[in-house]
């Protein structure tokens, strides 16, 4: 590709590029803001913990608390982001030509439809990869410093659709899903609508899906009541049980009721006698594989609509 | 064909995408409330004393389970009323002009009006009637659904659900299309226009509810900590021995931090302070807008919402008086 034809990329969609890279550096910038306050004031805190035995005179100046809140929104901003950047860069690679009746033009001087194709999406596949990095990176900041958590050292699945590499992989999928919806529906709104409908179906089928596969292969894992939650590590858990220490069963808390009914709690709080109390999920340390996974899927769904408006801006009228 | 048939021929015509997507969506959503309603109804009718938060009855352990799992499913519904203003507003508001301006058709069509103000009046009010019509329809199938999930409350007087059901979801809808309107005028591009447009909405709507929450904390009261059936919950307050009522950032920046709270809600610095009164930090307690002040507050807000969409309409058209057509 020459120079030529990625500036004339960046051109044609100059105005929603501005908006996104300043979008982009903001978000970027102010999560890594709020990561390193979070991490001051935590540290501090946790000093004054130490010193003291208590955490009376401990508050800090923002609190932890409004380091929580300001992460949460960062980490909101993370997860529309690769949508967003998808979405309204993906949809007017081609509706708008067609909207604008300039596509017949652009078509005729290039040398293919398929190379115009290329030429257009190839340049803001790379921006948008690059501004979901940045987000992610700042996000992935933000979960590793949370307040209330120790995932300094492995967030494990903690914020896993916010944070990271996910961002990027998605943003590419939901580009490429909405160039193929642009490419068929040639009106730029009704095309962003439905764009974003068919992702909306998409994800929330992906997730599904996801969820049954994790379940399937979730296993039992000791629980280890540390300050901040049942298991360290950021693991998925999907559901707390009971092991039989004699036989090594494991029973979910509603089969352990059905069988045994209140009885095995006499206090009402504890757990029953010979059984150790379990959650199931995936580790932490499985994060990797899990997001190996998924994003092999979104690079399936990715390939499968960039061939499909492929062949759909090779065959369709120009208007 | 009349004049008015004419215009709403015309105006459809060139919305019609947006308007049929707007009326799918609210058909939807809609059907979805009328069946939630139809089917809390039927549970809530079966056994209406299970339904009393405030009674207990023996004989209710399992039975308002099901009623409350279709209630939470249904509060999803209620969620998405809460956004469909803003969407719909962005949606009919946005390629009003700036579809225009885009396709290079705004001059001829200015050049044809009377005015460019009387062209852009028609085309508002077309979209304005659109999605007063259809918000209609979801501001009262949302009170159906809430009154239906919560039967036990007097919701005229209970800001349960404030902002996803009743008139102010039109009002909101309003607002959010002169943003549309006001957004295509400046930028003339369809998508950068509604993305514009969604990030000003956030923060024009941030700023009114930070605005009106300041502006209500005077008809607050204060109230021992708990929930507060039916008020408008602002946040927790301490109250100084003095009387004086202060924030808990305030409470920090004088050095004062809590460790204990008894079961009168008295807070103490340290455990072993417990027990001796004098040296209390003061009393927990949370700032709460009663609920009768409810329909008050509503008109208030919409007063406030709606003068705002008659700003932002004025300065769309002051846009596309001076601007030009391309």
């Amino acid at each position: 590709m020459s120079l030529r034809a990625w500036r004339l990329a960046f051109r044609m969609q100059r105005l929603e590029l501005l908006i996104f890279v300043a979008a982009a550096v903001l978000v970027t910038v102010a999560s890594l803001l709020i990561a390193w306050g979070a991490s001051e004031a935590r540290a501090s805190f946790d000093a004054c913990y130490q010193a003291s035995g208590t955490d009376a005179g401990c508050a800090s100046s923002p609190s932890l608390n409004d380091f929580s809140m300001w992460g949460g929104f960062a980490k909101l901003g993370a997860f529309l982001t690769p949508f967003a950047l998808g979405l309204f860069l993906g949809v007017p690679v081609v509706a708008r030509e067609m909207e604008e009746r300039t596509a017949g033009i652009a078509w005729t001087l290039s040398r293919s439809r398929s190379r115009w194709l290329i030429q257009r999406v190839l340049p803001l596949a790379v921006v948008v990869i690059v501004l979901a990095a940045a987000v992610g990176i700042g996000s992935e900041f933000v979960t590793r410093t949370n307040p209330f958590a120790e995932l300094d050292a492995n967030p494990g699945f903690a914020d896993h659709t916010a944070r990271g590499w996910m961002l990027p992989v998605r943003a590419l999928a939901v580009l490429l899903v909405a160039v193929a919806v642009g490419a068929m529906v040639p009106r730029q709104l009704p095309a962003l609508l439905l764009a974003g409908a068919v992702t909306l179906a998409l994800f929330v089928g992906l997730s599904i899906g996801m969820d049954a596969w994790m379940t399937a292969e979730a296993r039992p894992m000791p629980i280890d009541e540390s300050r901040f939650g049942l298991v360290a590590g950021g693991p998925r858990i999907f559901d707390i049980a009971y092991r039989d220490d004699a036989t090594g069963e494991v029973i979910t808390m509603n089969d352990f009721y059905n069988r045994y009914g209140d009885i095995a709690f006499p206090d009402g709080e504890q757990g029953p006698e010979g059984f150790t109390q379990v959650a199931i999920g995936i580790p932490g340390e499985e994060y990797a594989t899990w997001v190996t996974r998924e994003s092999a899927i979104l690079g399936a769904l990715a390939l499968a609509s960039g061939a499909l408006a492929l062949v759909v801006v090779r065959r369709r009228r120009p208007s | 064909m009349s004049r008015i048939g004419s215009w709403l021929v015309l105006s459809f015509r060139l919305n019609r995408w947006e308007v049929l997507a707007s009326a799918a969506g609210v058909a939807l959503l809609a059907a979805g409330m009328i069946w939630f309603t139809w089917q809390l109804r039927t549970l809530a009718a079966a056994e209406p004393a299970c339904l009393d938060p405030t009674t207990y009855v023996v004989a209710c352990e399992q039975s308002p389970q099901a009623f409350y799992e279709l209630a939470s499913f249904a509060e999803g519904l209620s969620s998405v009323a809460w956004v469909a203003p803003f969407g719909m507003g962005l949606v009919l508001g946005v390629p009003l002009v700036s579809r225009e301006i885009e396709q290079r058709t705004a001059g001829m069509a200015w050049a044809l009006s009377r005015s460019r103000t009387s062209w852009l009046v028609r085309r508002v009010a077309f979209a304005a009637l659109v999605l007063v019509s259809l918000l209609f329809v979801l501001a009262i199938t949302s009170e159906m659904q809430a009154a239906a999930q919560m039967p036990t409350r007097h919701l005229d007087q209970d800001f349960a659900w404030y902002g996803r059901r009743g008139g102010l979801l039109v009002v909101r809808g309003l607002a959010a299309l002169g943003v549309g309107v006001l957004a295509g005028a400046l930028v003339g591009r369809v998508l950068p226009a509604l993305l514009l447009a969604a990030f000003a909405s956030v923060l024009i709507f941030t700023v009114i509810s930070l605005g009106m929450d300041r502006w209500i904390e005077a008809d607050a009261v204060v109230m021992a900590t708990g929930d507060p059936e039916g008020g408008r919950y602002l946040g927790e307050r301490v109250e100084l021995p003095s009387g004086e009522l202060v924030d808990y950032g305030e409470l920090g920046r004088r050095g004062l931090s809590i460790e204990v709270i008894d079961e009168e809600d008295r807070l103490f610095a340290r455990p072993e302070d417990v027990g001796h009164p004098e040296r209390m930090i003061g009393w927990g307690r949370s700032l709460i807008v009663p609920g009768r002040l409810y329909p008050q507050i509503v008109l208030r807000e919409s007063a406030v919402v709606g003068g705002a969409a008659v700003l932002l309409a004025l300065a769309a058209t002051f846009v596309v008086t001076r601007r030009r057509p391309g």
